[in-house]
């Protein structure tokens, strides 16, 4: 990983992108927005699904999940960025590793919703019980996004590798 | 109403992006590519979160790089990283000589973004994980 | 000024900054992280509500939502108040740090006036949803601004 850290910040493209001086802190502006419209609209889903909002219809709150996928594509491109500029503060750090692997987590969960349980979440009436399954898959996507925010904000002080 | 808000979410939003950078190392970058040695004494020493930041007074004197002349305001890591690399609040303080390497600032302002510095046995400490290059041990750095 | 000084320059704040500990400085910093997505992130969903996002959502249960924005802003507020001590000299001659407050103080106005005049009228006339869409077009832009000035103030520190 060091290896292909130290070849990736060598590269033209990555000292072309590190070289423009306000692309850093614009994509770091741009990574935070993307969080807030990521965990506010996901967020109210996974409330739902752990059973807050009774009486909304599932349907109704999955509208939101199209802004909260745009913002994850934001976060997306923006850490692509980062880790093309910096790769040497990400590949090497376990802390980086952890928020892949929570992001990871909240993907597969959400894949796992929507592949196995959807069908069974949209049919339920507005006012009926959450069934345990819906509840923990609210709750651990909920858990992974924050875990996600906590991983990418300790980054710098946890450590970027040592 | 509506309209003084939107006159007010502009202003804001104009006032936001149009405030001229003014403090030391705002968007302007160092030069990565280069590692420059200064050698001086430390005039202000701060440890602290998020970064750690000291100056350095680099004197004319025999063997001494013109181009490093001055007061330079040297940026390093968080207290954190730079503690997991071997710093401490007391590895330097006010007073004290220091031979570093570090990037300049691209345009010619004095601010240097740490590399590592040399202790007296030779031995290095680093800002953070990133090693040179060639990793050879040598001080200079030209 | 010479009480923010004697903040900025105390004992508190050079422990506070100082310490390697991963339980003062980054802890309270991704507290206010924290607090921004509750805050922040919660309010986007109530104004696209109003922006007519998820038209089926009854437009009542967004209320709930102020909860979490009211508590995401007491604990951006107390974290808020902490890092400022610590800078406190610094910032109180910073524009893009006035700017940040005055920014939430006006999204949160207009979130709190798009309650009190949509979510939690009772039998509101029809148009009254649509009348509140430049408020809460407002909002959002008021948030951005918010998070862009934080994210300045890092690159503009002394």
């Amino acid at each position: 990983m060091a290896g292909f850290s130290t070849w990736l910040e060598s590269t033209a493209i990555s000292k072309a992108l590190f070289g423009v001086s306000w692309l850093w802190p614009a994509c770091e502006s741009l990574h935070f927005l993307g969080l807030c419209v990521l965990i506010g609209c996901a967020g109210v889903l996974d409330l739902r699904l752990m059973g807050f909002f009774r009486g909304v219809a599932i349907r109704d709150v999955k509208a939101f999940m199209p802004w909260a996928i745009a913002g994850f594509c934001v976060n997306l491109v923006t850490g692509a960025l980062f880790l093309i500029m910096q790769p040497h503060l990400y590949l090497t750090s376990a802390v980086w590793w952890s928020k892949v692997g929570f992001i990871a987590m909240a993907g597969l969960n959400a894949m796992f919703f929507e592949s196995r349980l959807s069908g069974t979440a949209l049919a339920l009436a507005p006012d009926a019980d959450m069934p345990t399954s819906l509840k923990i898959v609210g709750a651990l996507s909920l858990f992974s996004w924050f875990a996600v925010l906590y991983c990418g904000r300790m980054l710098p002080y946890l450590g970027t590798g040592n | 109403m509506q309209r003084v808000f939107i006159v007010l979410c502009l202003a804001a939003a104009i006032a936001a992006t149009a405030k001229p950078v003014s403090a030391h190392h705002s968007f302007a970058m160092f030069d990565m590519e280069k590692n420059v040695s200064y050698t001086g004494v430390i005039t202000d020493w701060k440890w602290q979160n998020p970064h750690v930041h000291f100056t350095v007074l680099v004197k004319p004197g025999a063997g001494v790089d013109p181009q490093t002349l001055g007061t330079w305001d040297v940026e390093g890591g968080s207290v954190n990283i730079m503690t997991r690399q071997g710093w401490t609040r007391a590895s330097y303080k006010v007073g004290d000589p220091i031979k570093l390497v570090g990037h300049p600032m691209k345009d010619g302002s004095k601010g240097i973004s740490l590399f590592y510095a040399i202790r007296p046995d030779g031995s290095r400490l680093y800002h953070d994980i990133a090693r040179p290059k060639d990793d050879v041990k040598k001080v200079g750095g030209h | 000024m010479a009480f923010l000084r004697s903040l900025q320059d105390s004992a508190f704040t050079d422990w506070f900054l100082g310490s390697d500990s991963i339980w003062t400085y980054p802890t309270i910093l991704t507290l206010h992280t924290v607090g921004m997505a509750m805050l922040v992130g919660a309010s986007i969903v109530v104004h696209l509500r109003v922006l007519d996002v998820g038209p089926g959502f009854p437009i009542e249960r967004v209320r709930a939502l102020y909860n979490i924005i009211w508590t995401g802003f007491a604990i951006n507020l107390v974290t808020g108040i902490v890092l400022f001590v610590t800078e406190a000299a610094d910032r109180a001659v910073d524009p893009v740090f006035y700017v940040k407050l005055a920014s939430i103080v006006l999204a949160l106005w207009l979130g709190v006036t798009v309650k009190r005049r949509v979510i939690d009228r009772v039998n509101a006339p029809s148009g009254t949803l649509r009348a509140a869409r430049l408020l809460s077009l407002s909002s959002l832009g008021l948030w951005t601004v918010a998070i862009v000035a934080g994210r300045l103030m890092a690159y503009l520190k002394k």
